[in-house]
């Protein structure tokens, strides 16, 4: 975020380096280019996803569900309505704890989501039945909770009753179903995501806006807007709540009007189990019969020469939103060991990797500025205790340590950054350290103490500032690297773990080298982005800091 | 120079003292009980013998407080209950741990050394790390040379190009690359896995090694050979070397006396930082290879929770690091004064 920023921004020392950075063409390129991984890996759950991005349907399924169950609930309420405390104690099970009033308010509950799931799919005039059950389970409910339990067991029975007499009345041969709008892919995001993806939209439209409108006001309007969504995100809505659509459109539980799914119709869990390691689907040697053999190349069935076994090939199934089964755009970069479409697992992937490069080299950053700055600024013993401390850690191989570290601690994503944070800082606190011990005696640093400012002041108000821009540099190839040192450990089976992607873990999928688009693919992502991280931080250097020509953890 | 060395030395020792300590802390980081966790190999389903437990627990110290644990590693005295007589031990095992040269043994196979099998696996990676270092040396900085005095020729764009692309390879992307384009799918003209068995002949060998080598070099290769351009260039600009043309000196003596002298001397440093990495990409490149060097050592360590193993190879890796430093550094002070009287 913070390359996107800097194209058009114009305060601080950077302003000197705009000059240099517009007119080198590399940096744009890369720039663009690492906005798009970027957008790819923020928008990812709406590129590839086996929930549908629109969907307008009749929720048949649901409909049936609801009146099928709508008098047994009822029954259970009515039931319970008529019992008091003493009774209800007496006829529980000896493992159950549970109240009278917790019982009633769970079938309470019940009834009510059913009443609703079946309006939601009526016209008004046709849920009119509907609405008065709803009363009078209100009113029922009512009397129990004022302890009238004679009225409520009889207002009870009615209830039981009328929902009888509602099983037949709303058949859905006599009704006529409404269908209703929902957007699945989008209810599914976090609230968190839903405020980046839009906060991330102002920053790709900072190039065009930048001019008119300035680019402070720009990113601090996107952040607003990112915010406002990310708290509004999943309130309310009319969400449909089903392990998996494509399944419920596949048995018509769900009855289609208009559906429209992501551009890659593939979860990045889904699972095909019989497409298994099919290459991507516009070569000729991932053809297949109908019955699910290939029909070209080495891949195709053949009997073992000893026992003459033939292995067994199932029919593809080609679920709903699905391209058909020979396609090209079936599985556009092949499947993974369990049928995973790759495509949608590389572009999943991306956070990951994305993920842990920022946010590892925000630690990073953090803690490195704090120990070269405090060695730096005060010297003495405190820079003679840190700096041992920094061979030390200097004095292990990077990779070597946050591998042991890491595979220790237990593998997971958070633990990556974690330890990389905490093992990866030493480059720039080398950075900070030199920057801080130079600054510390000009004149600007010794006015400020003559003023009596204490040094939290004038280590991070005065001196930072000014040292800043080596570290930035330090700090793009630092993401670089960070990158580089995930995908190493994911490939070694110690970074995350299966079914979440990451670059690195695709690749180790299958070690065989006839699945060569496991390898190929997943890594090509890996490196173009950190040959983008890397330009981009070459360009900055340049412009920033022209003498320094080192840069970035070893 | 005598001052500088006996300064840098002592600074060495704590240094020393800190990766063993680093290292030792590491292992803290395991939840759960790490005899428990050692013994049943990191599988939750096989049921662990008391007795082997609290045998194991009393041999390495694991019920005493941490300081104690630590002194145990680092020796030279053992300090369990055969320990040495003077910390209250029987005696029958007076000295011990990392000081006087014993890591223990392997947990899941007790009858091998640690510091045996360590020996075994370090005469295939210190070879491989030698075999790629050399290459980096002896042909990019050459490179980086020609680039820089050939600066914006066609030559120079080609280079800094490929170079850009060597130093963003992941490691284990262009093994697998090595293997695709090389190996029997591709041109077929090396074997893609482990060592050539006893009594290969010499040239067997060599192909074997060839891959390998590449992968680990070639990172290092781009780095050094990117460090030697920048660093060429920016003396190729100085005063002095002005001064050299300007008298009228041939171009050949120009760069290759004056400037080559100052310019060669950041290779000292790089040293520092190159040889981690050789270290630290043994790990993948040994694993993609199947070799069995230090690498895959500690990966196996890792893999099967043997503590000692991963202890181990990690000081190892810490102290073999840190000894480059500590030679790059001594190296750059004998070349250069600046240096030594800072």
């Amino acid at each position: 975020m913070l390359e996107g920023r800097l194209e058009s921004d114009g305060f601080g020392p950077l302003a000197r380096a705009q000059e240099h950075l517009a007119r080198r063409r590399g940096f744009r390129y890369a720039l663009l280019g690492l906005a798009l991984m970027v957008s790819l890996a923020l928008y990812a759950p709406l590129l590839a996803s086996d929930r549908p991005l629109y969907l307008e349907a009749v929720r048949r399924g649901e409909y049936e569900r609801a009146r099928r169950t709508l008098m047994p609930v009822a029954k259970n309420l009515a039931s319970l309505l008529a019992k008091d405390e003493a009774a209800f104690l007496a006829a529980r099970a000896a493992s159950s704890s549970q109240t009278l009033a917790a019982a009633r308010a769970g079938e309470h509950q019940a009834l009510s989501t059913r009443i609703a799931s079946l309006r939601a799919s009526l016209s008004p005039t046709e849920g009119e039945p509907l609405a008065a059950l709803e009363q009078e389970l209100a009113a029922a409910v009512a009397l129990a909770e004022r302890g009238e339990v004679a009225a409520a067991a009889q207002a009870g029975d009615a209830l039981a009753q009328r929902a009888q007499e509602l099983r037949e009345v709303l058949d859905p041969a006599r009704v006529t179903l409404l269908p209703r709008r929902a957007f699945p892919a989008f209810a599914a995001l976090a609230p968190l995501e839903s405020g980046l993806m839009v906060a991330w939209l102002g920053v790709l439209l900072l190039p065009f806006l930048a001019r008119r409108l300035g680019a402070r006001r720009v990113l601090l309007a996107s952040a607003l807007l990112g915010a406002l969504c990310a708290l509004a995100a999943n309130r309310g809505g009319d969400a449909f709540h089903t392990a998996s659509y494509k399944t419920e459109l596949d048995k018509l539980e769900l009855e289609p009007v208009r559906v429209c799914f992501a551009p890659i119709p593939y979860g990045y869990a889904e699972q095909h189990p019989e497409e298994a390691l099919r290459p991507p689907t516009w070569l000729a040697a991932s053809e297949l019969g109908p019955d699910g053999a290939y029909l070209r190349g080495g891949r195709a069935p053949r009997a073992d020469p000893v026992t003459g076994f033939v292995p067994e090939t199932r029919a593809i199934e080609v679920r709903a939103g699905e391209p058909a089964f020979n396609s090209p755009l079936r599985h556009v970069l092949g499947t993974d060991l369990t049928g995973r479409d790759l495509l949608a697992r590389a572009l999943h992937g991306a956070r990951v990797s994305l993920a842990v490069g920022g946010l590892a080299t925000a630690l990073l950053l953090f803690i490195g500025t704090l120990v070269g700055a405090l060695a730096g600024y005060f010297g003495g013993l405190l820079d003679l205790a840190l700096s041992r401390a920094l061979e030390v850690v200097v004095s292990f191989p990077l990779f070597f340590l946050v591998l042991v570290a890491v595979a220790l601690v237990g593998p997971s994503m958070w633990n990556v950054v974690l330890v990389l944070g905490c093992v990866g800082w030493t480059g720039v606190a080398r950075l900070a350290r030199a920057e801080f011990q130079r600054q510390r005696e000009l004149d600007y640093v010794a006015a400020a103490r003559t003023l009596g400012f204490a040094w939290p002041r004038i280590v991070f108000r005065h001196v930072l500032p000014n040292a800043l821009a080596p570290l930035l540099v330090a700090g793009t190839f630092a993401v670089a690297s960070a990158i580089l040192v995930e995908a190493g450990l994911s490939f070694l089976g110690y970074g995350v773990r299966v079914p979440i992607a990451s670059w690195g873990g695709l690749s180790s999928e299958s070690r065989e080298l006839a699945h060569w688009w496991l390898q190929l693919f997943p890594g090509l992502f890996l490196f173009v982005t950190v040959l983008c991280v890397q330009l981009v931080g070459d360009a900055l250097r340049d412009a920033l800091d022209p003498r320094s020509a080192r840069g970035g953890l070893a | 120079m005598l001052p500088y060395v006996l300064r840098r030395l002592a600074l060495f020792v704590p240094t020393l003292l800190g990766i063993t300590f680093l290292s030792f802390a590491l292992l803290q980081l395991v939840p759960g009980d790490p005899a428990e966790v050692a013994l049943s190999g990191g599988s939750t389903e096989t049921a662990v013998d008391a007795e082997a437990l609290a045998r194991f627990r009393a041999a390495y110290l694991l019920d005493q407080p941490l300081w104690k644990q630590y002194l145990h590693y680092l020796g030279p005295f053992d300090l369990s209950a055969e320990g040495h007589p003077w910390f209250g031990g029987s005696g029958a095992h007076s000295f011990g741990g990392l000081l006087s040269g014993d890591l223990k043994h392997e947990i899941h196979r007790p009858h091998v050394r640690v510091i045996d099998e360590l020996g075994r696996r370090l005469a295939v990676t210190v070879p491989l790390a030698l075999a790629a270092l050399l290459l980096g040396y002896l042909v990019a900085v050459p490179l980086g040379i020609f680039a820089a005095v050939r600066a914006g020729t066609a030559f120079d764009r080609v280079s800094v190009v490929i170079l850009l692309v060597c130093y963003c390879l992941p490691t284990f992307w262009a093994g697998l690359l090595l293997q695709l384009a090389f190996g029997a799918t591709g041109l077929g003209w090396f074997p893609v896995i482990g060592l050539a068995g006893e009594g290969a002949s010499f040239a067997e060998r060599l192909t074997h090694a060839v891959l390998p080598v590449v992968c680990l070099s070639y990172g290092s290769f781009a780095y050094l050979s990117r460090q030697m351009r920048a660093g060429m260039i920016e003396t190729l600009s100085s005063d002095y070397v002005r001064t050299a043309r300007a008298k009228g000196l041939p171009e050949r003596l120009v760069v290759g006396k004056h400037a080559l002298r100052n310019a060669l001397l950041p290779l000292t440093t790089l040293f520092a930082s190159a040889f981690p990495a050789l270290i630290g990409g043994a790990v993948i490149v040994e694993t993609i290879f199947d070799l069995p060097g230090m690498g895959r050592y500690a990966y196996e360590g890792l893999q099967q929770r043997d503590y000692f193993v991963v202890l181990a190879t990690t000081t190892l890796g810490g102290v073999m690091t840190c000894l480059g430093i500590l030679i790059s550094d001594l190296l750059s002070a004998v070349l250069d004064p600046r240096i030594r009287h800072a």
